[in-house]
């Protein structure tokens, strides 16, 4: 597919609508995976933890926050592209995409990306907890790279 | 300029065993008012699916103003614009935003859409209810709502499949006033309905399907001469397929 065969502006829009739809229902988006990892955070890192002590000096806690991230961001965008997709399928309103100019590849890409910004958002909302509680600091650059690259 | 409008040409379509549509031809002219009437599950709906691009077909061509609707779909679609029997939005999104969301995947560039959703909330009286979510919008705005959203990116070809069902007197007068403002604008409307005396009064030239095939076609004078009502002949044809069917 050439770039100029590419409906652009059907495109963003879509990833806008999907960003937005996603910020229409923002406690299921950020507070259900936020509270789930500060659960998470406690049994895992605070009780367990304190039970197994250092491993090679490392804390059980800085080797289980990076999975625990990794775990709610992967939830999260997966459920997005298939919660968007079902819940346009059970309202029918993917007749919408699909009576428009857009191609099939277009609209997985719009799912796609609507999937990975809201991975995004969450696994950052998740690192926050970082502010409020004594974890170890986890690079946002490093994370960065580990997201698209590997997480695929 | 290509005079017609849409041609369909043994169109086939199947749900697994079921033929849905077995093999109609149609065309319609550029400005026409067309009436396609059929009894519940005739293949009204699966028509304009395929021809929307809802759904795959089997076999058959279809074209929209000579551009092939499965080659060249992007242009195709571009130029059709369909009004659903069934309200098939977001339902939590607001008015404004379903025309402003739907306005974008037909590719208008930002300013130019702001200005068209101010035009088409104008026409169709909704700018008071721009800002309300669509659940909460009446049986007759959402209706308009359907319209106006067909109508955002200005297409050539308007397909409303039963446009007024559920909708009150008053409300459904105001829709047929602005169907004959669109087609004298120069629209060409096909309009499926169970209401046969609004098609009797809208429409020019009628087909009626009944079990996935072209029952009738011909002008709306060839339906009522004699000096009866569309809804004798509509009967006419229908029971007497049934008949012959049974016999």
């Amino acid at each position: 597919m050439k770039a100029r065969n590419v409906n652009w502006i059907g495109l963003q829009t879509f990833i806008s609508r999907e960003v937005a739809r996603m910020f229409r229902v923002w406690i299921q988006v950020l507070v259900a995976p936020w509270s789930s990892a500060l659960l998470y955070i406690f049994i895992f890192g605070r009780i367990v933890g304190a039970r197994i002590g250092l491993i090679e000096n490392v804390a059980y806690i800085d080797f289980v926050l990076p999975g625990l991230v990794m775990l709610n961001l992967i939830n999260s965008s997966f459920l997005h592209s298939s919660s968007s997709l079902y819940f346009m399928r059970f309202v029918k309103h993917i007749e919408e995409l699909l009576v428009a100019p857009l191609s099939y590849l277009e609209m997985i890409v719009g799912f796609v990306c609507g999937g990975i910004i809201r991975g995004l958002v969450v696994g950052l909302a998740c690192m926050r907890w970082r502010f409020f509680l004594p974890l170890p600091r986890l690079s946002i650059f490093f994370s960065l790279y580990f997201i698209p690259f590997r997480y695929p | 300029m290509n005079e017609k409008a849409l041609e369909i040409n043994n169109l086939r379509k199947s749900y697994g065993a079921i033929d849905a549509v077995k093999g109609i031809s149609l065309s319609i002219k550029r400005g026409e008012f067309f009436g396609f009437l059929g009894p519940n599950g005739a293949g009204k709906t699966t028509t304009i699916k395929c021809v929307t691009g809802i759904a795959v077909f089997q076999s058959g061509t279809i074209k929209v103003f000579g551009i092939d609707a499965v080659r060249d779909y992007r242009e195709a679609r571009k130029k059709i614009g369909l009004a659903p029997q069934e309200f098939n939005v977001d339902i939590f999104a607001k008015t404004r935003d379903i025309l402003w969301y739907v306005g974008g995947f037909y590719g208008i560039p930002r300013e130019l859409r702001k200005k068209r959703i101010e035009e088409i909330l104008d026409k169709f009286e909704l700018t008071v209810h721009a800002g309300k979510p669509f659940q909460q919008l009446s049986g007759g705005l959402k209706r308009r709502v359907m319209l106006a959203r067909a109508m955002i990116h200005d297409p050539d070809l308007l397909i409303l499949d039963e446009p007024t069902a559920g909708v009150d007197v008053e409300m459904r007068h105001d829709l047929w006033r602005y169907l004959q403002e669109m087609n004298k604008a120069g629209k060409t409307i096909l309009l499926t309905s169970h209401y046969l005396e609004e098609v009797e009064m809208l429409c020019g030239r009628i087909a009626i399907i009944n079990h996935g095939k072209i029952a009738a076609i011909g002008d709306k004078k060839d339906f009522i001469e004699g000096g009866h009502k569309l809804e004798h002949a509509y009967l006419e044809i229908t029971r007497g397929e049934k008949n012959n069917e049974s016999a």
